[in-house]
């Protein structure tokens, strides 16, 4: 229903929630949990009925709340700044994906009785605020307006609650976010996402990117994010700034290469290729999904860089596995870190054993990460290999090299936490707890319903990625 | 709107001067000079706002009343306002020197006559370095370097304008010099890069961080704000006039070659800065890369963005110094640990540092992308590469401060801060998050009060 | 019953079941023996109703139809990319999912029926990949086939979880489900490639003149690829790496799983059969020496081997081996025969090594066998488009090695051998050869009757039989069953031959040290991946994090911004310095 205000309410939900969680006196401190878990999964609820109304097979953006933010631009002066939002195939998985993530992931990683939990609580939601306004924006300064109001609630989450190297990590983080914010913001001022974009804009999208989604070699900081952050951010980081960023790249980048562009493609596989090696040798189980998360993500990016309808629709579907996968993976790994108090991998083996239901749950989310049949990535992989074909066999080789390396590094994971002696110090570790079984279930199956239909998600994805870009400006 | 509205007479015109000088002078014989100051400086912003819409008119040769001039007029005069509410100075004199600074701002805002802006500019500076503060021997020294340096800027200027003035026999602005001779080209360059280091360009910037280390909390917005925007705007008309399509055809060049350096220059200092003041004062400087830079490529579209941002920062500069004044302290490192004891303070304080910065969500953002889309449009797109890093660079800082800010255990006790200068902080920084937020309406004023710089020509 | 009933009635049941006994699993209703014995009985019983209704489509198909369609719609579709839900059961996928089923079912059955009952985790895996085998035998789209391929690698691999945990055999699982991904890629990468030629990936088009005609290019290069994956993908030497995962498992009916996976590769090559034809001259008598020089290979190592699991690996190798020189011969029926064998006999064998049960369906499955596929092999290499004076030999000898490896490995069970040869040697070897000449006979006077004739319902020419070809293998393959059985638990004589010095011995310690291939694939592909990981990690730590983020970030920006703040001039001589810098500037600026 165009002009409906529902994205508009999608998005206040969290930021009205996080406000509110902030400015609660201490004397109410207790409410503040039941408030943002509500806020949470009433946004989830919102987008599910804004996600059944979207209508399929319509490429033009729907739900459109577009206003006119500078006026007066372009060498006559005629040129008007916007802000829009709007739904359309890029971003229904999603803002579904991110919409019902959280909630889930609050419920298991919310520090109870923490004197700080003010500040996790509105950190959690702001995140969830900058994720869908991101995801959301059909202009590319706007992406960067909400990429950086990720920044400062990472810098606080990984900050407060992270590991040894919490500072770094924090300062890395939100650093990245910053640089990717600008650069797409300068980015979409000087014509990123339309079709005519010079090298410049594309560059700075690139960069926006590479920074934020995160790519090599401005990576490391997601993998410190993932390894020395709380919970909550390991999971965001795998799941959610990925997704974010294909999405990005996807909207505005891809379609302002006019088509194609072999560096783009060179540089994307080169980065997926470098980040699969780095999870074959990692030593550390984060750092093990992390980098592949990086990987797949780079795969991603390859399909948009073909500038085909199969390529696009391949990248987002193949982020939408990642997303689930990374999720489902990042929890599975908090609990064995949580268990074991390492997440180094010399420290677990023969888990299978004390551990089944976990070691199922890692080996499907693996599965689901490397786009096996029955994760959406399968369809979406199979999608980026038809659009990579038209370039040349040579590059439907490497991709698949690239996720074999891939498949390689994670069942070599799987075989060391899993497989192998048990010590008896493993073999008193507790399987996953009720509520970590719910997530688990609610993933999988959100897992195998994509992936068995992945029709259902094409069918509304497709269109929009077959569609002309849609320009950032608007001329009076 | 002129057609609407009649034009101003003399009397109109002469009204707010003679405001302000009134309070300049009730303020050194008043025994409440902050009440004085404040008012006085506030009651001439509104005189000359009666003049908005109601130009562009010559009055007597001398002043030249549109809407650029009065918008930047009335903005120099109520940051200085602003300035004298944060508090921290209640020697009359040096309150009565901040209004002499408001009259030479004003001056130079609608000055016609070259003599006119040189002597507003000239009468800004003494102000602003008469409200240094003199106790400590350092800042007496930094005084002092504020005033030399500042002084040599504006000799500089002075000598360029007797070039400009013998090259073309006239004392406009805006004199015809098609046939201009080579006194009067050089005069007219000279003039424009003085003028460039007052707004705070490398490397004629010196001045800037002397300045900002004399100066009180107090004046430190004042400095800020009013000289840079003071000296815009002059510079716009200049570079708006034929003299400068007929000067030295490379003063484009330079002067985006010099905007190319501030924006470096600035960042780089900014990642090194160990105390507040040196944090604003280079954040100034890339604001004067920022606005040298639109100017020079697109002198048309430039302008609007480049007194946007000079806004923008003049209100970002005042939410700064007002934020100081409420945590008492300067070196940054005493401010570890303050988002602990003080949330409210530090997330305000750091958000008028990354207003200074230009960062999303602030005033400057905005007026930054509309400089970006200038340099774009001119086909600078190198300057552009330039000034992305250049926003980048001191966020980074940013990042590592707010780190500080909140995640690090306090080491200090912090007193109650003021009121004046909470209520300034307060007041500032809604207006910094209005514009950033929608700056629609800000960018439109601008714009319309840069029409005239265009249509017209000032003669 | 229409076709899509049929179908569906085929494919559901294994994949629901595994659904089903998957949650019993999670949820841990199923904990005491008898519950976890009655939730496992459930997977035979899912496999036994899609054969019994995959015996109902034979009927319908020796009835009359060519085959059994059946369109589920898109599966999804963007761009030129439409992968369609379409399945059809003809005579050749018929009887491959016999085989598939009889597998899996016989393993289900094992597993549920012993004392100790398997796991539910384990039937539910089972039954995934018996479900994920039919899918990828029906389907009509490569890339439906190609997730099948991949459901029943995961589920062969997710079975692991439950196996004792010796390094030895983890390192040969991962090591064969790795190669085996290899070949799975490089199948990928020709189906790219045939999509990208032809426009289609329906397996149906690939035998169509009219999709050929439509476009210039020849598939040569696609067909290598995909042929090549497949060779991988089967452990067709020297990739018999590929089996390793069943050379190195515990003697336990679930590694006979991994047999699942050789029925839906082998269906692949049947339908790539007409893709070889149109491809470059040199690559189908190419695919047909070098996979009968690997059969011989593997047969000759199978037949040195004295452990039983490895020998099952190498049968697989050469069966499946023997299969593709069928395809590359152009004989459908061959191949389908052949592939039949690999899987049941692949299965049979890695059953042998469990119990009393186990070896009697072994022995049942393994008889004629290997001896029906030889001579059929023999056929089509004898009237095929390979057809070739030495490559006949080559392959009676192939099939005769092979049959001495698997009767030695089933005798070395029971002692067959032992008993046998003290009774009267002659005698045995006597009714063995009559029995391969029975089992070696029967096949072309069942040709030669119409409705059961293969070959006949796929429209293949057989040619004329060849009765000195039959007899030249049925003496062939009895003297390897006697041989087999003879020196089944160790012969003096032959052991002083085999360890002489000289050709034969060296040949010996060859065959049974087998490390060639298999060190050469771990030096070069997997250590070398794991070096190339170990240099990323220091290009990460030193260069990336060292100079580009901390460096360039941090040392270089703080170094560049500490020094320009030093340079600043701060004197007050600088501003004599200033002015005479404008002054200079402004003249320069005229002057340009």
């Amino acid at each position: 229903m165009i002009g409906a205000p529902l994205l508009i309410l999608l998005l206040a939900m969290p930021a009205i929630a996080a406000v509110v969680v902030a400015a609660l006196p201490a004397a109410h401190g207790a409410m503040r949990a039941p408030i943002a878990r509500a806020a949470a999964w009433a946004t989830a609820a919102w987008s599910a009925l804004i996600v059944l109304r979207f209508e399929a097979g319509v490429g033009a953006p729907q739900f459109v709340q577009s206003w006119g933010w500078l006026r007066g631009l372009g060498p006559d002066g005629d040129t008007v700044l916007t802000g829009r939002l709007g739904l359309d195939g890029f971003n229904v998985t999603a803002v579904a994906l991110i919409a019902w993530i959280t909630p889930l992931v609050l419920r298991r990683t919310a520090p109870d009785g923490d004197r700080r939990e003010r500040t996790f609580w509105a950190a959690a939601l702001a995140l969830e605020f900058a994720a869908l306004g991101a995801v959301l924006s059909l202009d590319a300064s706007l992406f960067g307006a909400f990429v950086a109001a990720s920044a400062f609630p990472l810098l606080l989450l990984v900050g407060i609650w992270g590991g040894r190297a919490k500072l770094d990590a924090a300062t890395q983080s939100a650093t990245h976010a910053l640089i990717g914010a600008i650069a797409f913001a300068a980015a979409g001022i000087v014509g990123l996402g339309t079709a005519g974009a010079g090298g410049l804009a594309i560059a700075l999208g690139v960069i926006g990117v590479v920074a934020f989604a995160p790519l090599p070699p401005l990576h490391r900081a997601f993998v410190h994010a993932a390894t020395q952050g709380p919970p909550h951010t390991a999971v965001w980081s795998t799941a959610i700034a990925p997704l974010v960023g294909v999405v990005g790249f996807t909207r505005f980048v891809a379609p302002s290469m006019a088509g194609s562009s072999t560096i783009v493609l060179a540089l994307a596989i080169g980065a997926a290729l470098y980040a699969a090696l780095l999870a074959l040798r990692a030593q550390e189980l984060h750092a093990l999904v992390a980098h592949a998360v990086i990987a797949e993500s780079a795969l991603a990016i390859v399909g948009a860089a073909t500038g085909s309808e199969a390529g696009r629709s391949g990248a987002i579907l193949l982020a939408t596995g990642i997303g689930l996968g990374g999720a489902g993976l990042a929890l599975v790994s908090l609990a064995l870190r949580q268990r074991r108090g390492s997440g180094e991998l010399a420290r677990f083996g023969g888990l299978a054993g004390p551990m089944p239901i976990a070691a199922f749950a890692f080996a499907a989310f693996a599965s689901a990460l490397v786009a096996l049949p029955g994760s959406p990535g399968f369809a979406g992989a199979w999608l980026i290999l038809d659009a990579v074909g038209d370039f040349g066999a040579t590059w439907v080789a490497l991709v698949v090299a690239v996720q074999a390396v891939l498949a390689a590094a994670l069942v070599t994971g799987f075989r060391a936490v899993m497989l192998g002696p048990c010590s008896s110090r493993n073999a008193k570790l507790v399987d996953l707890e009720r509520r970590d079984r719910a997530i688990v279930f609610v993933l999988l199956v959100a897992i195998a319903a994509l992936g068995l239909v992945p029709r259902t998600a094409v069918d509304r994805i497709a269109p929009s990625a077959g569609a002309a870009p849609v320009t950032t400006e608007v001329r009076r | 709107m002129s057609a609407i509205l009649p034009t101003p007479s003399a009397l109109e015109c002469a009204l707010p001067f003679a405001v302000v000088a009134a309070t300049a002078i009730t303020t050194v014989l008043s025994r409440r000079p902050r009440i004085i100051a404040a008012t006085g400086l506030l009651a001439g912003a509104l005189a000359a706002w009666a003049l908005a819409g109601r130009g562009p008119v010559v009055v007597h040769g001398t002043w030249f009343v549109d809407d650029l001039g009065v918008l930047s007029g009335c903005v120099a005069l109520l940051a200085l306002a602003a300035s004298v509410v944060l508090g921290g100075c209640r020697a009359p004199a040096a309150l009565a020197s901040l209004v002499v600074a408001g009259l030479g701002a004003w001056t130079a805002s609608v000055a016609h006559d070259l003599l006119v802006l040189l002597g507003g500019l000239t009468i800004t500076h003494l102000g602003l370095v008469g409200a240094g503060h003199r106790a400590d021997r350092d800042r007496a020294l930094a005084a002092g370097r504020h005033a030399i340096l500042g002084a040599a800027l504006l000799a500089t200027a002075w000598v360029g304008a007797a070039f400009l003035i013998a090259g073309t026999g006239s004392t406009a602005i805006a004199a015809d010099v098609e046939q201009a001779t080579l006194w009067g080209r050089a005069g007219a360059t000279v003039i424009a890069l003085a003028l460039a280091g007052l707004v705070g360009a490398v490397p004629l910037h010196a001045w800037l961080g002397h300045g900002a280390r004399a100066a009180r909390p107090t004046a430190l917005g004042a400095t800020l704000a009013v000289m840079p925007l003071a000296a815009l705007v002059p510079l716009l008309r200049v570079l708006a006039s034929p003299t400068a399509h007929h000067a030295a055809p490379a003063l484009p060049t330079t002067l985006a070659a010099i905007a190319a350096l501030s924006l470096v220059f600035g960042a780089l200092i900014n990642v090194v800065a160990v105390s507040a003041r040196a944090w604003l004062a280079s954040a100034c400087v890339v604001h004067a890369g920022i606005a040298l830079g639109a100017l020079a490529i697109r002198p048309v579209g430039g302008a609007e963005a480049a007194t946007f941002h000079a806004i923008a920062f003049a209100t970002a500069a005042i939410a700064s110094a007002a934020m100081l004044r409420v945590v008492g302290r300067d070196p940054l490192a005493t401010l570890h640990g303050l988002g602990r004891a003080h949330p409210l303070r530090a997330t305000a304080l750091a958000f008028s540092f990354a207003a200074a910065i230009g960062a999303p969500g602030t005033a400057a953002f905005p007026a930054r992308l509309a400089v970006l889309r200038a340099l774009h449009d001119g086909g600078a797109g190198w300057l552009v590469a330039i000034a992305v890093l250049a926003t980048v660079v001191p966020l980074v800082g940013l990042v590592v401060l707010v780190r500080d800010l909140f995640l690090v255990p306090p080491s200090n006790q912090w007193d109650d801060p003021p009121a004046g200068a909470c209520w300034i902080a307060g007041i500032a920084l809604a207006l910094v998050a209005t514009i950033g937020f929608w700056p629609d309406a800000a960018f439109d004023t601008v714009r319309a009060a840069c029409r005239a710089l265009h249509a017209t020509a000032l003669r | 019953m229409p076709n899509a009933t049929s179908l569906l009635t085929i494919l559901m049941p294994p994949l629901a079941c595994a659904a089903v006994l998957a949650l019993i699993a999670a949820s841990g209703v199923a904990r005491s023996a008898a519950r976890r014995r009655m939730a496992t009985l459930l997977a035979p019983g899912a496999i036994l109703v899609s054969l019994a209704a995959t015996a109902r489509g034979l009927v319908d198909l020796v009835g009359g139809a060519a085959s059994l369609e059946a369109d589920f719609g898109p599966w999804f579709a963007a761009g030129s990319l439409t992968v369609r839900l379409d399945f059809v059961l003809d005579p050749v996928t018929a009887l491959l999912v016999v085989a598939a089923g009889v597998v899996g079912c016989a393993v289900a059955l094992h597993g549920a029926t012993r004392r100790e009952p398997t796991s539910i985790g384990a039937a539910a895996a089972i039954t995934a990949a018996t479900g994920g085998a039919f899918v990828a035998l029906l389907a009509a789209d490569a890339i439906v086939w190609l997730a099948g391929v991949q459901v029943v690698a995961v589920a062969g691999w997710v079975i692991a979880i439950d196996q004792p945990r010796g390094a030895a055999r983890a390192d040969g699982r991962f090591v064969g489900f790795v190669v085996g991904r290899i070949g799975d890629a490089a199948i990928a990468v020709g189906l790219v490639a045939l999509h990208v030629g032809l426009g289609t990936l329906q397996v149906a088009d690939w035998s169509r003149a009219a999709v050929f005609a439509a476009t210039p290019s020849s598939p040569t290069w696609p067909v290598i690829a995909i042929v090549g994956g497949l060779t991988i993908g089967l452990g067709v030497a020297p990739w018999g790496l590929r089996w390793n995962g069943l050379a190195t498992a515990p003697p336990r009916e679930r590694a006979a799983i991994v047999a699942l996976t050789i029925a839906p590769l082998l269906g692949l090559a049947i339908h790539v059969a007409p893709l070889l034809v149109r491809a470059a001259d040199w690559v189908a008598p190419t695919v047909a020496i070098a996979c009968t020089t690997s059969a011989l290979l593997a047969g000759t190592m199978l037949a040195v081997e004295r452990r039983a699991a490895q020998v099952c690996a190498h049968a697989a190798s050469a069966w499946s081996a023997l299969a593709l020189v069928a395809i590359a011969s152009g004989t459908t029926a061959a191949a389908t025969a052949i592939a039949m064998t690999a899987t049941l006999g692949t299965a049979a064998l890695a059953l042998a090594n469990t119990d009393r049960l186990a070896r009697a369906i072994a022995l049942v499955t393994l008889g004629g066998l290997p001896l029906t596929g030889g001579f059929l092999c023999i056929v089509g290499a004898a009237h095929g488009p390979t057809g070739h004076a030495v490559l006949p030999w080559l392959l009676v000898g192939a099939v005769a090695v092979i049959a001495a490896g698997c009767a030695r490995a089933i005798a070395r069970t029971r002692g067959i051998g032992r008993g046998a040869m003290r009774g009267g040697l002659p005698a045995v070897g006597l009714a063995l050869c009559a029995a391969a000449a029975g089992y070696v006979h029967t096949p072309p006077v069942l040709a030669g009757m119409r409705g059961f004739s293969l070959a006949a319902r796929i429209g293949e020419e057989t040619g004329t039989t060849g009765w000195r070809d039959l007899a030249v293998v049925a003496v062939a393959v009895g003297i390897g069953l006697v041989v087999g059985f003879a020196t089944a638990n160790g012969s003096p004589r032959l052991d002083r031959v085999l360890r002489r010095r000289g050709p034969i011995g060296r040949l010996h310690a060859l065959a049974t040290a087998r490390f060639y291939f298999d060190g050469l694939l771990h030096r070069v592909i997997r250590l070398r991946m794991r070096r190339l990981g170990g240099y990323a990690h220091i290009v990460d730590d030193f260069l990336v994090d060292g100079f580009v983020v901390r460096g360039l970030g941090g040392v270089l920006i703080r170094i560049t911004g500490e020094g320009l703040r030093i340079a600043q001039p701060a004197r007050v001589g600088a501003a004599i310095l200033l002015l005479a810098a404008a002054i200079a500037v402004g003249l320069l600026g005229v002057l340009w």
